[in-house]
């Protein structure tokens, strides 16, 4: 059953797990850098405060209502996602159609990135905005068809019933591809790390050029809500949800978001930014096949499974 | 009150540093950089990013424009640092931060700001004439500092969209903000694209001391380009390896591995040989990600930038040659790419000697 | 009927009011803004509410596959409005109307007509309780007993589209690889990311 008053709950956590990756970065960049991991480095509270004291900046002749709009949209974006996700037993939106709601947050975030881009009036952020289209075609079909599988396993697009189908197998180990995939989407719709040419340094910030202050802050915060989004919604999809001894059912997602969260912050800081033209031959040619073949092989595995 | 205090001073614990590299002082760049690693602050990429505004070394009067245009694009509250050898780099930044954190005076900058741009903007009403591109410098993205007056003083596209590019006398539309209609220019593959005049300006990140690119954009792929060196002074003598390792951290930078570029900083500093240098050598064979992206670019020197690659560690392992660059053959390759492309080819040109032929 | 049906009830038509009048709403104004991008953006939303519709008559999967596609058409249409048409930023002011008395007593009378049909007519009175899953039901009822052929028809038209796209192109296989198709790498303006 739905579930509202788990809303500030579900926000809260979100809030949490969202430092929990600022600090998982800055950990790896220190040492990186060779500086001693003190509370003052890792702590992320001097960038927020930095932000919110800045003052905000405009340009000539923006378009300010899509601009804000744009900015405001990837936490509103990250925050629905989360409403599917079950915590626990309960789930904030018990929608029969979990699976595709996540879906289509990920699909809005076309369209409020784009917009972040256009608003701004500047070269550099509209080249921003259209690359994350360029490269939101690329890995939007093979992300389609990773949802898929897991649904195809449980037979079922609700959340809850996915989590019940993996029982005795997690998801991973029947199609670790759409795992896979379903992480690198989820990097790519966030701009995070191989997938940040939009919000990209060679280009003064891409679609981050031109805001300061508070806005800045919205699309930073934005962008590390949606990977934590994310990585909560790769748990009841692929992990199992709450399942694992000893422990109760809350604290094994707890944990299990943890590391998918750390994995993604990894990634982040190893690998360099894809160029999305070259990207574009990847997801169409190598990703969207592999994840049909995957969809192909989870769905011999039911007809073979079926009584 | 207290939480406005604990803000304020917070704010100012990890400010994010504009670096403007000036031509002539590279020894001076590796030392703010390094600096501003082992502190921990960020590099701003943007104006709008930055709090604090770092000249390494006296620029020019063609670079001091640029800067002039950076510093009114930075929102406040904003500082200056000014550093002429390495010791003071520390200091001017921590003079910066007091600066920062002096809230009487970060008010009174804001409120002479916006007064003078409310004057600027009432004499230019008064006598309306079409904005001449020499007299402001073109700039690498719009900015207009203040969101209380939303006004048409911040140099934009427009006013660089005007020069060079042979509009016909029927553009008398005026449309707000100064701005004007586009023409349009055939692109690479065919299309009829909307041409832009744009000025790559020398404040990009990681960009080149003194390096301006002017470029004809169709859609976002360059179809001109001219390479200006602003206020050109030949550079000291430095070794092979650090001059290495020195691209190799302008190179990683620029592909976004932001990483390796730390390490490579890293490895400069510690003097081109020992531990540093092995690990970042190390893991640049291991980098195989990296090689895909760059395969196919143009490199100083010929070939491709994973030769180009190659050619940086061996000058690193075996002391060999450092290939040379010449802005002709930079301004020929940029031509065709796009401006995330372009940045690559740029950041692998320009931090070597241009060639001897040309000073 | 119990005091939760009623609540139910006015809830739902409060809802579906509120929604259809975003939608006629946003509908309308894509022809009053002057800025290709919110015109776009205008649109989408309106079917968005559309698809809020959809979610009110129980129909969660059409509802919340109208907003993926839709949002996702929305994108790119604003990527090629900005391209093809004048004035995108709508720092002009300009009219889209063409036609206008003609055009408006058309659109009007349409409108008032199957409005005034869908909420005037003497609808039949629900029998029993809508089954468990109603998207599968309505998918049979339109579909039927050819359901693989529809499905089939899906795979068809994606291999059309991928056709026309390879017909359609100026460079063909031997523009990028040479008469023997032998040439690596091949001949592009940009390098691709796998492949030849």
């Amino acid at each position: 059953m739905s579930d509202l008053l788990l809303a500030p709950l579900a926000l809260l956590l979100l809030a949490g797990f969202a430092v929990v990756s600022v600090v998982a970065d800055r950990a790896l960049l220190a040492r990186a850098a060779g500086r001693p991991l003190a509370r003052t480095e890792l702590s992320p509270w001097p960038d927020v405060a930095r932000l919110l004291v800045q003052r905000r900046r405009t340009t000539t002749a923006p378009d300010a209502l899509l601009w804000r709009t744009g900015g405001a949209g990837l936490l509103v974006a990250a925050a629905l996602m989360l409403a599917v996700v079950p915590i626990g037993d309960s789930v904030i939106a018990d929608l029969p159609v979990g699976i595709v709601w996540f879906n289509a947050m990920d699909v809005l975030l076309w369209a409020f990135v784009w917009l972040v881009g256009w608003g701004a009036a500047s070269a550099t952020a509209l080249v921003g905005g259209y690359r994350y289209l360029a490269q939101a075609l690329a890995y939007e079909l093979p992300l389609m068809f990773a949802l898929t599988a897991p649904a195809v396993a449980a037979a079922s697009l609700d959340v809850r019933e996915v989590v019940a189908a993996q029982g005795d197998r997690w998801h991973v180990v029947e199609m670790p591809i759409a795992f896979v995939v379903f992480l690198l989407c989820v990097a790519a719709f966030s701009l995070w790390g191989p997938f940040s040419a939009p919000a990209g340094g060679d280009l003064a910030g891409g679609v981050l050029a031109e805001t300061s202050g508070v806005d800045r802050l919205l699309l930073l915060a934005g962008r590390h809500a949606l990977v934590v989004a994310g990585a909560a919604f790769a748990v009841p999809l692929f992990l199992g949800g709450g399942a694992g001894p000893l422990l109760p059912d809350w604290t094994w997602q707890l944990l299990k978001t943890l590391a998918v969260l750390l994995v993604l912050v990894v990634v982040r800081r190893r690998l360099p930014v894809l160029r999305p033209e070259r990207f574009a031959e990847v997801g169409w040619v190598l990703l969207a096949p592999l994840t049909l073949l995957q969809v192909l092989v989870t769905s011999l595995i039911v007809l073979a499974e079926a009584p | 009150m207290g939480l406005t205090d604990r803000l304020a001073r917070a704010a100012v614990r990890r400010p994010h540093v504009l670096l403007v590299p000036v031509p002539g002082q590279r020894t001076l760049r590796w030392g703010a950089e390094d600096a501003l690693d082992q502190l921990g602050w960020g590099r701003a990429t943007s104006p709008a990013e930055a709090d604090v505004l770092l000249s390494c070394g006296d620029p020019g009067r063609d670079l001091a424009e640029h800067i002039e245009v950076a510093w009114e694009g930075m929102p406040g509250p904003r500082a200056r640092a000014f550093a002429t050898t390495t010791d003071e780099v520390g200091a001017a930044l921590h003079a910066a931060v007091r600066e920062l954190a002096d809230l009487p005076s970060q008010r009174h900058d804001a409120r002479t700001r916006t007064a003078a741009r409310l004057s600027a903007a009432d004499q230019r009403d008064a006598a309306p004439e079409p904005p001449d591109e020499q007299a402001m410098p073109p700039d690498e993205n719009t900015m207009s500092p203040d969101e209380a007056e939303p006004d048409h003083d911040g140099m934009d596209l427009a006013d660089a969209g005007m020069g060079g590019m042979d509009h016909s006398m029927d553009m008398d539309m005026e449309l707000p903000g100064g701005l004007v209609m586009a023409d349009r220019v055939e692109d690479r593959d065919g299309l009829r694209l909307e041409g832009l005049n744009l000025s790559l300006g020398p404040l990009l990140p990681g960009w080149p001391a003194g390096l301006r690119l002017d470029v004809l954009l169709s859609g976002d792929v360059l179809t001109r380009a001219d390479v200006v060196r602003l206020d050109p002074r030949p550079e000291p003598a430095a070794p092979g390896a650090l001059l290495a390792l020195d691209a190799l951290a302008m190179l990683l930078e620029a592909a976004g591995w932001s990483e390796g570029a730390l390490r490579a900083r890293r490895a400069r500093a510690a003097g081109g040989a020992g531990p540093a240098t092995d690990d970042l050598l190390r893991r640049l064979r291991r980098a195989r990600l990296l090689r895909w992206s760059l395969r196919g670019l143009p490199a100083p020197g010929g070939g491709d930038l994973v030769d180009h690659l190659d050619r940086l560690v061996a000058v690193m392992r075996d002391d060999a040659q450092l290939p040379e660059a010449d802005d002709a053959d930079l301004a020929h390759d940029v031509v065709g790419l796009d401006l995330g492309t372009a940045a690559l080819v740029v950041a692998a040109h320009a931090p070597l000697q241009p060639a001897p032929a040309r000073v | 009927m119990t005091a939760d049906d009623v609540t139910a009830d006015v809830v739902t038509t409060v809802l579906f009011v509120l929604l259809a009048l975003v939608a006629v709403g946003f509908g309308f104004l894509v022809f009053r803004v002057d800025s290709m991008a919110r015109a776009t953006f205008a649109l989408a939303v309106s079917f968005v509410a559309v698809g809020g519709i959809l979610l009110l008559l129980d129909l969660d999967y059409l509802g919340v596959v109208v907003v993926v596609m839709m949002v996702m058409e929305m994108a790119i249409m604003a990527v090629f409005m900005i391209a093809y048409m004048m004035n995108p930023a709508g720092l002009m002011p300009m009219s889209m109307y063409h036609d206008k008395p003609p055009a408006m007593s058309i659109a009007v009378g349409t409108f008032v007509v199957l409005a005034g049909g869908a909420l005037l007519v003497d609808w039949p009175e629900r029998q029993g309780a809508p089954p468990a899953d109603v998207t599968e039901q309505v998918g049979l009822g339109i579909m039927g007993s050819h359901m693989l052929v529809m499905m089939g028809i899906g795979a068809v038209i994606l291999t059309t589209i991928v056709s026309a796209l390879v017909l359609a192109s100026a460079r063909s296989r031997y523009d990028r690889l040479g008469d023997d198709l032998k040439a690596r790498p091949a001949r592009d303006p940009i390098r691709g990311g796998v492949g030849p």
